[in-house]
């Protein structure tokens, strides 16, 4: 392995989507509740 | 109505092929190996929160020249819309950081522009609880969100003016060939996702208004 290649950090890709993904899903699941609750939809 | 949940519709469709392609199909990068991976969902959260503070620039700017109340939902609703991709990129940002630089966070000028970028609209957004008067309320924080898109577009900018930690931005010129298609498939992914919450916001903003008419 060459210097300067960085090697591992599946965890960091594991945790930016997940992190991502649920944070947006509870996002537009919590919008759409909002929105039902006010009438909005 | 229909159009709204297209829009949802789209976006899971587009993020979960972007999401498999630039896993299983994009190659993995020289030097950052599979770290590099995160920039399939940073960079177009990132554009898309920018894409958000623009929208919520023109309809600050529709607010303060047209008086017609569908900017002013519209500027709430981009806003919030905003704040949670800003705040999701800075984390995606932190993830991205700890593996190739060694901290989640340095006072680098993109992140701390970032930074301000969020917090601005944080304190719009809780401007618009604290005032009652609805006319006072689309005012100042039309005036306050068309000041603070400075700050936006030094954002962009600052990674070409300045000598910054973070890179210049990606773009189909500055990205691999094979790299380019996940890339571009989740920020059309992003774009409708933001498309979807943005309409019901506005749909529960013009719903609230009309309540506040009725009292």
């Amino acid at each position: 392995m060459p210097a300067g290649v960085l090697t591992g950090g599946e965890e960091f890709v594991a945790a930016a989507y997940i992190v991502s993904f649920v944070v947006l899903a509870l996002f537009a699941g919590t919008m759409i509740w909002r929105a039902r609750q006010e009438g909005a939809l | 109505m229909k159009h709204v949940w297209a829009s949802g519709a789209a976006a899971v469709l587009l993020l979960s092929v972007g999401t498999y392609i630039g896993f299983f199909h994009a190659p993995v990068e020289q030097y950052m190996g599979i770290t590099q991976k995160i920039m399939y969902v940073h960079v177009p959260t990132a554009w898309t929160a920018l894409l958000a503070f623009t929208a919520a620039f023109v309809a600050s700017v529709g607010w303060l020249w047209k008086r017609a109340w569908t900017w002013d939902y519209l500027l709430e609703s981009t806003i919030e819309v905003g704040i949670v991709l800003g705040c999701l990129l800075s984390v995606q940002g932190a993830l991205w950081a700890k593996p190739t630089w060694g901290v989640y966070w340095d006072w680098d000028p993109r992140l701390t522009s970032v930074a301000v970028m969020v917090l601005t609209y944080a304190g719009i957004a809780a401007l618009r609880s604290f005032v009652d008067d609805p006319v006072k309320r689309a005012t100042w924080s039309s005036v306050a969100s068309a000041l603070g898109y400075v700050n936006v577009i030094f954002v962009y900018l600052c990674v070409k003016w300045l000598r910054t930690l973070h890179q210049p931005q990606s773009s189909p010129s500055t990205v691999d060939p094979a790299m380019v298609l996940p890339l571009r498939i989740n920020a059309f992914g992003m774009i409708f996702l933001a498309i979807f919450l943005v309409a019901l916001r506005y749909r529960m903003a013009r719903a609230r208004r009309a309540r506040e008419l009725e009292a």
